[in-house]
């Protein structure tokens, strides 16, 4: 700590590209909402929040970190980083410091943040307790199953394993027919298919969902019957595909994202 | 009830509505907030349309309101997901179990799919009959990344909490104002005196002092400060090291007291 060279700096203008740039490296890797320009001059806008209140982490020039503090006027004065982003402990212990030392002389009762994904296991963690923010728990629906289907599978990996072959997605009333052959990728929502080679996967759409944030065992969804495939030949593939689908199994989502 | 349901208009957000959605939303929610919350939550949104919240109207009555936000779910540099984010969900208490939540649920998921939306995330409480409405409506509980919090005034926290639960439990505050001795708990910054707490005017044993003190070191003054959030267990478990471990301690303020405080202390222990 003594040898950090961090500097912690009031949030100017200036400052946003490199945000922004600081957001690509963060977040890489990581399932999360798109920050950009826009949502972070939103976010900056907040009424509990201003300039004082934003700071920036730089380190050799560069733009390590970021907390954007809020602080309400409840009878229990709370402090929420609504954006925490750091590239390094370094960074993230010095940032949380500077923003508890606001907090402190702003006479605030307690402190709330999110930390980053890659620093969310933070030695300087253990005196905080783990919490559940007031909105409570997160919940998803798939709102079109083929738009899902078809941002989510890699036609290039598709290609190669089921070059030939049309698969059925039957979810709930649904049917999404995959047409993989050599030119490319067909995803399009229409009837029955009744073609001889068809993978023909039908599964419930809430299951379809758990799959995407991988909240089930695939294989055991497929021995209890909850995922019905055409033939036993067709279990391998199916499993294949399935597991193509699976997105994330946790989705990075900080204070200003939980509205 | 099904019949006013029939009854009930869904339309978009008007220019105009904001006030009235506002005194809306804080007679569903007490204390919501004020039109400069719901103008930043909603009109500056970047994304905003004015599809993007419902209104339910009876008899030209805001009786539900929903909302929701265009957001673009980043997976990978190659895998981005158009989604919307569900938010501020209220329902007049006089229509609910009606299925209106739902009917408000849908509309918002139907304009969204008409957008070209691929996925839908929400925040609701585990247990609370919005849950059950959602996940009965496909819903899943999916994780998210972690919230920590520091307490920075262990004492006022305590205080509120302290307040809160006497608000709540008439019977131990009787319990309280009865007992012949004052409770005080020292904090580093101020010591919170039970007898204040329960509004009474200074009754005979504050003025001749007699009191139980209970000194909490530094470090353990977070961990209780909270104790509203925890269940009763977690509060035994975290009590009873912190005693054993002589981080808690407690002082009678004479021998008479701490016999007054054991007779006493059962009756105490019932209301709570």
């Amino acid at each position: 700590m003594a040898h950090s060279n961090v500097i912690i700096q009031n949030y100017c203008s200036e400052h946003l590209p490199g945000i922004l740039r600081l957001y690509n490296y963060t977040l890489a890797g990581s399932a999360h909402f798109l920050r950009d320009h826009d949502f972070l001059k939103y976010v900056m806008q907040h009424p509990y929040i201003n300039e004082n209140s934003i700071f920036i982490a730089i380190t050799n020039n560069e733009i390590t970190g970021l907390a954007i503090l809020s602080i309400s006027n409840e009878s229990t004065k709370i402090g929420t980083i609504v954006e925490f982003q750091a590239k390094d402990s370094l960074s993230m212990i010095a940032l949380v410091q500077r923003s508890e030392q606001y907090c402190i002389d702003n006479d605030v009762d307690r402190l709330i943040v999110v930390p980053s994904p890659s620093l969310s296991k933070c030695s300087f963690l253990k005196e905080w307790n783990r919490i559940q923010t007031g909105t409570g728990i997160m919940i998803a629906k798939a709102v079109s199953f083929i738009s899902v289907v078809d941002s989510i599978l890699y036609k290039k990996e598709l290609q190669k394993s089921f070059s030939g072959k049309v698969i059925a997605l039957h979810i709930g009333d649904e049917i999404i027919n995959i047409k993989v052959t050599s030119d490319g990728v067909r995803v399009n929502e229409k009837g029955l298919v009744s073609e001889k080679n068809v993978i023909r996967i039908i599964l419930p759409p809430k299951l379809f969902v758990k799959i995407l944030f991988c909240k089930v065992n695939i294989f055991f969804a497929l021995l209890t019957g909850k995922i019905r495939v055409n033939g036993i030949r067709k279990i391998a593939p199916s499993l294949k595909l399935l597991n193509m689908l699976k997105l994330t199994d946790s989705v990075y989502v900080s204070i200003a994202d939980r509205i | 009830m099904t019949h006013r349901l029939k009854e009930i208009i869904f339309r978009n957000y008007e220019g105009g509505d904001e006030t009235r959605l506002v005194h809306f939303l804080n007679f569903c929610y007490e204390k919501w907030g004020d039109l400069r919350k719901w103008r930043y939550l909603h009109l500056h949104f970047p994304s905003f349309e004015s599809t993007n919240i419902i209104i339910a109207e009876h008899k030209g009555k805001i009786v539900g309101h929903g909302g929701m936000h265009a957001r673009e779910l980043v997976i990978s540099q190659n895998c981005k997901l158009s989604a919307v984010i569900l938010c501020a969900g209220a329902v007049h208490p006089d229509y609910r179990r009606i299925g209106l939540h739902s009917r408000l649920l849908n509309q918002r998921l139907r304009i969204a799919k008409s957008n070209g939306v691929s996925l839908a995330f929400g925040w609701t409480q585990k247990g609370s009959g919005a849950y059950k409405s959602d996940t009965k409506f496909g819903f899943v509980e999916i994780s998210q990344s972690a919230a920590y919090m520091k307490i920075i005034r262990p004492d006022k926290i305590f205080q509120l909490g302290l307040i809160n639960l006497l608000r709540k439990n008439q019977k131990l505050r009787r319990s309280l104002i009865n007992l012949g001795f004052d409770l005080q708990f020292c904090f580093e910054q101020s010591t919170i005196s039970v007898t204040n707490l329960v509004g009474e005017p200074q009754t005979d044993h504050a003025e001749n002092k007699k009191c139980i003190k209970f000194f909490l070191d530094k470090n353990s003054q977070p961990k209780i400060a909270n104790f509203r959030n925890m269940t009763k267990i977690q509060i035994i478990s975290t009590l009873l090291p912190l005693f054993f471990l002589k981080r808690l301690k407690i002082k009678f303020s004479s021998f008479k007291t701490f016999l007054n405080a054991i007779k006493k202390g059962v009756q105490l222990i019932g209301s709570l």
